[in-house]
């Protein structure tokens, strides 16, 4: 802790040179000269952008990169292709520097958090402390939640063996100052910078977010995980995460909680990179519980991320995991490059719907090495009166020989107000390709549910335990440590989409 | 308004014709985009054929509206009560300009309809045909198509089927420079039984495009679809089928299927299979595969002392006739599967 705070006073040192530096009619803009302050003002600009880098005292090329993005952003619409309805966002209505909410704001202890959210906590068996960090109550430790779980040692001790294997686990600021040359050589070669309206948006103003690299040869002893790592918290907005696995190497990284955060930020916009090497594997799971918005549909969370990974090697594989369960609005596609002859890419996800929630997910696959080989295994779930979409392409190049793929989406109704939608795109250039496409759609088994009925279960949890049933070939690729959770998290999401 | 400014026309930004690039086709060929066009009818006795004003129709796409903007005339036939005959209604002669066609199946009547495409000219060819089916009406229709490899052709039909009626469409097309079969129909009556089915077999440079969207309505509609296509050389085969099950279509039972043969190395695929579902108790499901002849099959029928090629032809002819086998006149079938043999 006492390293922590020291590093932070040296930030804001320099942050102080770095905005005094910053032209003198710059500040007509709002933000006064008070150095302290932890935020941009409301809105965007080239200003504010500057703002920013210059807080997290970045080298002059991350500048001009951030200011390149603004610029094209600005130039860019935004998409309404997707099968999701939401007021029009303001981009001049938000922050985009971490506004914390100041001590005063938040709650002064659990007793003033959402009762809801509680009784989801105690479901999920979440200990007191943890909940008070994660309800973001006044006072709780500015840390991430892993200083709380198990004392600072569990940090210490698995830094100091990430550091003896040679494996790099650190923020992306962090990494920006003590590794440029790798940030430089890999940032933006998967996602390129004008790559979609909310990836540019995020390459302007990207707050933090958690950069890896696993060196040739080595496979990482233990779970990488936002959860585990310091400086975690409040970086959530525009995050961006950086994963490089050479040649030879294993990772397996763990992304979210399956406790609902309370967030503030309204919209986020996220970049996930992955570039994988000769005969390397990335595993990468998700759990995303945002704040889903309240009952009536008001609020929650939008969830606008780019994720891809980027099979560079040959042999080389990435697996993408995902249970989305929250957020008001997901529009969310992990992808594969498949370049490397051999390479593999697989996309395991389940998006639960409920209330008023709206999800457009699904995964792309781009075939472009010869044997390269994919499988994509979609579950939806939609309740209550919420839409969920599964949007997919499978593309193999001409230089694709052998390429294989095989995709099954199922889509699961409970109730009559709700959605469930399939847009799968397939295209094949590559004649020796082999692609397999099957989806359906369709309701609980009444049999299935009598027979749980029959047997004592109430509704609820007979329903909860046949949707167990019905994700179980994605449940069952999360790491152990999730999966039990997220087992847990699938039955409460449903909660109350039956009687 | 449309005018001959190419521009106005959808193109491959355009989500709906994302692989069938109309705007970019008309600017090779843009002959006969403001021609009127007056199809051949061959009536089966008690059929009559009216000319009447073309007016708007209610279902709006680019078929629609061109033919709206250059036809002053639309051709409707009336299909009177309970009618039967053995003799189909043949329409021919769409082979140049716009043409719109409106068929009224009134209550109980049965109505077998061929419509021949066989261009023989370069040109723009724009078919827009609306069917409404009335309660316990019947529809078989066939369509060929068989163009020149320069046509641009879209032929677009709107059926809107009312309670207890029966679709079977079958669908066989060689291609063109670009040419598109558009099933648009909406089921705003209960029992709807419908079989779309459809082959493509594509040579050279030609290029095809099965698009169909079905709206269902009511409860209890039954719907089948099986689109087959080969191709071969440089051509480009593009599927894009639909279910939209609106929320009172509950007990809909509707499956789509796509299988693609790919026997180039410079042909292309690109298949769309959506669905969109708001009715909970309802079995849907689509498949699409892409792949090759299998190799296994092929050896045993060399080892038979089948040339290649032979073999080869033999294979696919199998893949694809499939579709076709659920046709009522044998005399139809024999006349598709003799056409699928000449392309093999």
């Amino acid at each position: 802790m006492g390293e922590e705070v020291k590093i932070k006073s040296s930030i804001e040192k320099s942050t102080v040179d770095g905005v005094s530096s910053l032209e003198a009619e710059k500040y007509k803009y709002g933000f006064d000269s008070d150095i302290e302050q932890e935020f941009a003002p409301k809105g965007l600009s080239e200003d504010i952008v500057k703002f920013i880098s210059a807080k997290k005292d970045e080298p002059q090329w991350l500048l001009d990169w951030r200011l390149e993005a603004y610029n094209r952003w600005l130039n860019l619409k935004e998409p309404v292709w997707a099968n999701v309805d939401y007021p029009k966002i303001d981009f001049q209505d938000a922050y985009y520097y971490a506004a914390p909410k100041s001590d005063d704001d938040k709650p002064k202890s659990l007793d003033e958090v959402d009762p809801e959210i509680l009784a989801i906590y105690d479901k999920l068996g979440i200990s007191l402390k943890e909940q008070e960090v994660l309800a973001g109550v006044k006072g709780a430790p500015k840390v991430a939640v892993d200083a709380v779980l198990d004392s600072v040692s569990v940090v210490t001790t698995f830094k100091k063996e990430l550091a003896e294997k040679g494996i790099i686990f650190c923020s992306f600021s962090e990494a920006v100052k003590e590794h440029p040359e790798l940030v430089r050589k890999y940032m933006g070669t998967v996602v390129p910078l004008t790559d979609n309206y909310y990836a540019t948006l995020n390459n302007a103003v990207f707050s933090d977010g958690s950069f890896v690299y696993i060196p040739e040869g080595v496979r990482c002893p233990m779970e990488l995980s936002t959860y585990f790592r310091m400086n975690a918290q409040g970086t959530g907005q525009f995050e961006r995460t950086l994963i490089i696995a050479d040649k030879g190497s294993y990772v397996s990284y763990l992304e979210g909680c399956t406790a609902p955060m309370r967030d503030e930020n309204q919209l986020h916009a996220a970049i996930v990179e992955i570039i994988v090497h000769d005969d390397a594997e990335v595993k990468y799971s998700t759990v995303q519980n945002w704040w889903p918005g309240d009952s009536e549909g008001k609020g929650g969370v939008y969830n606008f991320v780019t994720k891809r990974a980027d099979c560079r090697g040959e042999n080389s594989k990435v697996s993408w995991t995902q249970v989305e369960t929250g957020s008001a609005v997901t529009w969310k596609y992990p992808s594969c490059i498949l370049r490397g002859d051999n390479s593999q890419g697989e996309f395991y996800s389940i998006a639960i719907t409920n209330g008023h929630q709206q999800a457009d997910t699904g995964t792309k696959m781009i075939h472009l090495g010869e044997n390269t080989k994919s499988r994509i295994i979609s579950k939806g779930i939609s309740a209550g009166k919420s839409n969920s979409t599964y949007r997919g392409l499978v593309t193999a190049h001409k230089k694709a020989k052998n390429a294989r793929n095989f995709t099954q989406c199922d889509s699961l109704l409970i109730g009559d107000k709700c959605g469930a939608h399939t847009v799968p795109y397939i295209e094949s250039d590559s004649p020796s390709s082999q692609f397999e496409h099957e989806a359906t759609t369709s309701k609980l088994s009444e049999e299935q549910l009598f027979y749980c009925r029959q047997r004592g279960l109430n509704e609820e949890d007979a329903v909860a335990m046949l949707v167990n049933g019905f994700c179980r070939e994605v449940l069952q690729e999360l790491p152990m440590e999730f999966a039990v959770e997220a087992q847990k998290l699938v039955a409460i999401s449903l909660e109350g989409s039956v009687g | 308004m449309l005018t001959h400014d190419i521009n106005l026309f959808p193109s491959r930004r355009d989500e709906k014709w994302k692989y069938s690039d109309l705007r970019s086709s008309l600017r090779h060929l843009s002959d006969g985009i403001e021609d009127e066009n007056k199809p051949n009818f061959l009536l089966p006795d008690g059929l009559t054929l009216e000319e009447v004003d073309c007016e708007f129709s209610s279902v709006k796409n680019i078929s629609s509206a061109l033919a709206e903007n250059y036809c002053n005339k639309a051709w409707k036939i009336n299909v009177p009560e309970s009618f039967k005959s053995d003799q189909s209604l043949i329409i021919s002669n769409l082979n140049s300009g716009h043409s719109r066609i409106i068929i009224n199946i009134n209550t109980g009547g049965c109505l077998s309809l061929v419509e021949y495409y066989e261009s023989q000219s370069n040109s723009f060819i724009n078919t827009n045909i609306i069917i409404n089916i009335m309660d316990k009406g019947e529809l078989d229709r066939v369509i060929f198509h068989d163009d020149t490899q320069e046509t641009v052709r879209i032929s677009s039909a709107i059926i809107n089927s009312e309670s207890n009626t029966k679709i079977t469409q079958n669908a066989i097309s060689f291609g063109s420079a670009l040419s598109r079969i558009e099933t648009l129909l909406t089921a705003s009556g209960e029992n709807l039984n419908a079989t779309i089915n459809g082959a493509y077999l594509l040579s050279e440079n030609r290029h095809c495009d099965m698009t169909s969207n079905i709206e269902l309505l009511k409860p209890n509609c039954h719907i089948r679809q099986l689109v087959k296509g080969v191709v071969k050389d440089k051509s480009n085969g593009v599927f894009q089928g639909k279910f939209h099950v609106h929320r009172p279509a509950q007990h809909t039972d509707a499956e789509m299927r796509h299988d693609a043969l790919m026997l180039s190395d410079r042909s292309k695929i690109r298949s769309k299979p959506e669905l969109e579902i708001y009715a909970d108790d309802v079995a849907c499901a689509h498949g699409n595969t892409i792949g090759q002849l299998d190799e296994d099959v092929l050896f045993y029928l060399r080892q038979r002392s089948i040339p290649r090629a032979e073999a080869e032809a033999m294979l696919t002819e199998a893949f694809v006739s499939d579709v076709f086998y659920s046709l009522k006149d044998d005399q139809l079938q024999e006349n598709i599967l003799t056409k699928i043999r000449g392309r093999l």
